[in-house]
């Protein structure tokens, strides 16, 4: 948890880690929640969903701000601008899990969802069409 | 524009009415927030008809027995511009079906709508971990 919101750079991995095995173990990390949500502890799930809420409505302090900044700026002059966007892309994703996964524990979600899948559907069309229908029914 | 080039897409009156809601609720007193997430939505769903499988999309769970054997669900992540936090985290599922080549927007919601959040305590009992 500490190493997601962390960037890890000036820790253990710094000299010892080649930067994919770092990427990699991230990924893994990211498949394990996925797979195994359900029989997560407890505790780890609320501490999953909490630092899912921390990111998405940045209760970031200033201090955390200022540590990340710093780490992000060491990590792009260690590793170069292309591992930087995989690491921001391997943590979109895992946000993307752990948001899925509240969604799918709520029983509304999963109500409104075979809703949707029992409605009768038509073609949409001309997409150009079907927004302005939706822009003059929402004025 | 015409969506039959590559993937039909096809909606429900249910998928309407999510988005209609979504803009109300979103932008209600914001048009040119509105105009924005119209031009996103337009960008969306021209993605999904080149491309169901594209990057912002990924596989989602079904109900049980709710689908037939060529099809699967998938949920398309986005951002509604203009806002931040929970409300901002856009979604909208779609089913596929690949023998027919069709996509069926099934709904269109905010993570807001589903959100759970942990106790107090335990907020600052994680807190301290970080």
């Amino acid at each position: 948890m500490t190493g997601l919101f962390n960037l890890p750079v000036a820790s253990e991995y710094e000299q010892t880690k080649d930067i994919q095995e770092l990427l990699d173990s991230y990924r893994k990390l990211n498949r394990f929640i996925n797979d195994n949500w359900n029989s997560l502890p407890e505790e780890e799930k609320r501490e999953l969903i909490h630092f899912y809420y921390k990111v998405v409505n940045q209760e970031i302090s200033f201090l955390e701000k200022a540590r990340t900044g710093i780490s992000v700026l060491f990590f792009i002059v260690k590793y170069g601008f292309q591992p930087f966007f995989e690491y921001v892309s391997i943590i979109r994703d895992t946000l993307n899990t752990i948001s899925a996964k509240i969604e799918q524990e709520n029983e509304n979600y999963q109500k409104d969802l075979q809703k949707s899948l029992s409605q009768d559907f038509e073609v949409i069309g001309n997409i150009d069409e079907f927004i302005r229908k939706l822009d003059s029914s929402t004025k | 524009m015409n969506s039959s080039e590559n993937w039909t897409v096809l909606q429900s009156k249910y998928f309407e009415r999510t988005v209609v809601n979504l803009i109300k609720n979103s932008y209600r007193k914001n048009p040119k927030g509105k105009k924005k997430f119209l031009e996103l939505l337009k960008s969306i769903l021209m993605e999904l008809t080149n491309n169901p499988y594209c990057k912002n999309s990924y596989p989602e769970p079904s109900p049980k027995n709710m689908l037939k054997e060529d099809e699967e669900l998938r949920k398309y992540y986005f951002l509604l511009p203009d806002l931040k936090g929970a409300v901002a985290q856009g979604r909208i599922i779609y089913k596929i079906n690949k023998k027919e080549k069709s996509v069926y927007l099934l709904m269109a919601y905010t993570h807001k709508q589903y959100e759970k959040r942990p106790p107090d305590d335990l907020i600052r009992k994680a807190d301290n971990q970080f």
